[in-house]
């Protein structure tokens, strides 16, 4: 099997090329030809040299590759361009997230992918997380009793690895772009719903930028059900991993649980400072599993496209929200 | 001289308010609406039971009232009447309507009004405020509070109509927190759920200087245990406090939880004590206490808005008035 990464605008590129490599049976290769207009950014040949991968100069070389699958992780703008032409080159793609900076676009990539019969899938690594899979299989068996509100929360610093994440253009937007979509699409698959309704306020003052580095939406469920997310870029630089990445909160008439699937750190401090390793569950590998297995047998595995396409569907309505200062339905064109 | 304090309610606050007020040498009379009154005297060993408001507003020298939400008005007009200094558990009326004109019928007659906002005085949340104060994040940007237990399970708490529910019971005081950290609100938006005995409410705040706030406030029919959470991040740091993470005791096993709502009283480590010590004090010295009748107003007003945008499904605009102090 032949898997692709196009672009390293996105730094989880290094982690899908790792992943990918571990799974033992893949010939992989990337192209990032954008790197010339962001040479001070870690990327390029370079970069697929110590990733141990093969390069192509430029992207169509690329497709002359033939490959059987595409990992897309280029600037979020360029993410609906590329999967179209997968979908013309009849190759499989993991898209990174979010899937579109528009339901439109998003509804686009899913309709080519259909078209072509090709799979199309969106990188929403914490859907492998076990602790989600116990909070779904708790709220599914009912021991929560009936569901009454939802406080979720993916709260990271301002990205200052990459140039573009603060770039509307490139990216998009700004915090409500980048965190709001992780979040959505575990209330998306836990709920088996999409909200009706979204509010979103939000401001520029962790660190002033073109876009929004705070961010905070309240849904609302046809049943009633309420939910809120803080996707706000909040954390100061330096801070150590304290594990709450994402959580969820899910308050029910017959028990409250709470999730944090990044919570296994090891902590301690040596004479250097604090000390904080990471030691959960390889997300990505099994994300890059499910993947393979979906470009192997040719059907999509969770987190699919739909799933792209229904966390950007309700982005756009928080930003026409922010727009309107009130709250604004959130449609779906796309059968959920 | 022993000042007298008047006592009203004999209820879950009172047990809360009695003991710090023999501590800090008060005297004591109280009554209550209910039959009550000489179980809480015997229980924490002082205090006088009198037979009526009569006789206890004759009897104090300042008032303390710990009685269901919708008796505050009445009573606090009564004290007023006697021009007796008043401390009035929170929310300081069942109505912005009668906080308004309370607050400003006192400050009109030059008496002390203290809404008992207690949370400023428990010491996570006090040093958080000295914290960002002080600097420690900057410009404050996005403030989380969460406010969860279990529902309650009798009495006038249940009945939205006397107690307000889960907003002006809970969310109250974070409302007062998040204003308190973050300064006057501009905007309100908020959602509640009911689902038979639980509620939450989520209210969503914009501050004058451009910050935003999230409120959460549960009771849940589960047998939860209480917990309080709030993060702070500003444009240089983050603060974050959990009850139920740092805990200096922890006990599980063959245990029965004990009934009681309020931890035993300690005079070096009560919030009640704190506030009654800083308002009764201020009678004294004229020092402002660190809540006002303005803030409990405020407070109200922030709560009013949030159950009209519940009601509306709209964001409310809130005016500044022209009497509204700066937030420290």
């Amino acid at each position: 099997m032949k898997i692709a990464i196009l672009s390293f605008a996105h730094l989880h590129a290094t982690e899908y090329a790792a992943a990918l490599r571990r799974c033992g049976d893949i010939e992989i290769a990337a192209c990032d030809a954008g790197h010339a207009e962001r040479p001070a950014e870690q990327g390029g040949k370079a970069l697929a040299d110590a990733l141990g991968i093969g390069y192509f100069a430029t992207e169509d070389e690329l497709w002359a590759w033939r490959p059987d699958g595409v990992v897309i992780c280029a600037e979020n703008v360029r993410h609906h361009e590329l999967a179209l032409r997968a979908a013309a080159e009849g190759v499989h793609v993991l898209c990174e997230k979010p899937l579109a900076t528009s339901a439109a676009d998003a509804a686009a990539m899913l309709d080519a992918a259909r078209a072509a019969g090709t799979v199309l899938m969106t990188a929403f690594p914490v859907r492998f997380s076990p602790a989600y899979a116990e909070l779904r299989s708790a709220v599914r068996q009912g021991a929560l009793g009936r569901i009454v509100s939802i406080s979720a929360t993916n709260c990271g610093g301002v990205p200052t690895s990459r140039d573009w994440f603060t770039d509307p253009a490139r990216a998009g937007g700004g915090a409500l772009t980048d965190h709001v979509v992780h979040v959505a699409d575990l209330l998306a698959d836990l709920l088996n719903d999409d909200p009706i309704e979204v509010y979103a306020i939000a401001n520029a003052i962790p660190t002033p930028a073109p876009v929004e580095t705070a961010g905070l939406l309240s849904l609302r469920y046809r049943d009633g059900v309420i939910a809120s997310i803080d996707c706000s870029w909040s954390r100061p630089p330096g801070r150590p991993s304290t594990g709450d990445l994402v959580t969820l909160t899910v308050v029910g008439t017959e028990g409250v649980a709470e999730i944090a699937p990044f919570a296994d750190v090891l902590t301690g401090w040596n004479g250097h400072g604090a000390l904080a390793h990471g030691y959960g569950a390889p997300l990505d590998d099994l994300l890059i599993r499910a993947f393979r297995e979906a470009v192997r047998t040719g059907e999509a595995r969770q987190p699919d496209g739909l799933a792209g396409y229904r966390t950007a569907a309700l982005v756009e309505a928080a930003y026409r929200s922010l727009t309107e200062t009130a709250p604004v339905p959130v449609r779906m064109s796309q059968e959920t | 001289m022993q000042r007298t304090v008047g006592l009203i309610g004999a209820g879950g606050i009172a047990n809360a308010h009695l003991p710090a007020l023999l501590d800090l040498g008060f005297d004591v009379v109280v009554h209550s609406l209910g039959d009550d009154a000489d179980a809480l005297v015997a229980r924490h060993k002082g205090g006088r039971v009198v037979a009526g408001l009569d006789a206890l507003f004759e009897a104090a020298d300042l008032v303390d009232i710990c009685t269901p939400t919708t008796t505050h008005y009445d009573l606090a007009s009564r004290a007023l009447s006697h021009g007796l200094p008043t401390v009035c558990e929170k929310p300081l009326t069942r109505t912005l309507g009668e906080a308004e004109d309370l607050v400003a019928r006192f400050a009109e007659a030059g008496v002390p009004l203290f809404p008992a906002h207690v949370v400023r005085y428990f010491a996570d949340y006090a040093e958080l405020h000295r914290a960002v104060s002080r600097g420690d994040v900057g410009r404050v940007a996005v403030q989380r509070h969460t406010r969860q237990g279990r529902s309650p399970r009798s009495g006038w708490y249940l009945d939205e109509a006397s107690s307000g529910g889960v907003l002006l019971d809970l969310m109250i005081h974070d409302i007062d927190i998040a204003r308190w950290i973050g300064g006057e609100v501009t905007r309100v938006f908020a959602r509640t759920n009911v689902v038979d005995g639980s509620q939450s409410t989520q209210a969503f705040l914009t501050h004058a200087g451009g910050s935003i706030s999230v409120l959460t406030a549960t009771w849940t029919t589960a047998p939860i245990e209480f917990r309080t959470l709030f993060e702070v991040a500003g444009s240089e740091g983050l603060l974050h406090g959990d009850s139920a993470e740092r805990r200096p005791f922890r006990l599980e096993g063959n245990i029965t939880p004990s009934a009681d709502i309020l931890p035993d009283f300690s005079p070096l480590t009560s919030p009640y004590r704190a506030e009654l010590e800083d308002f009764f004090g201020s009678v004294t010295t004229g020092v402002t206490p660190r809540v006002t009748a303005r803030d409990g107003l405020a407070a109200m007003r922030i709560a009013d808005a949030v159950a009209r945008s519940v009601a509306g499904g709209l964001p409310i605009d809130l005016e500044p008035t022209v009497e509204e102090v700066p937030a420290a």
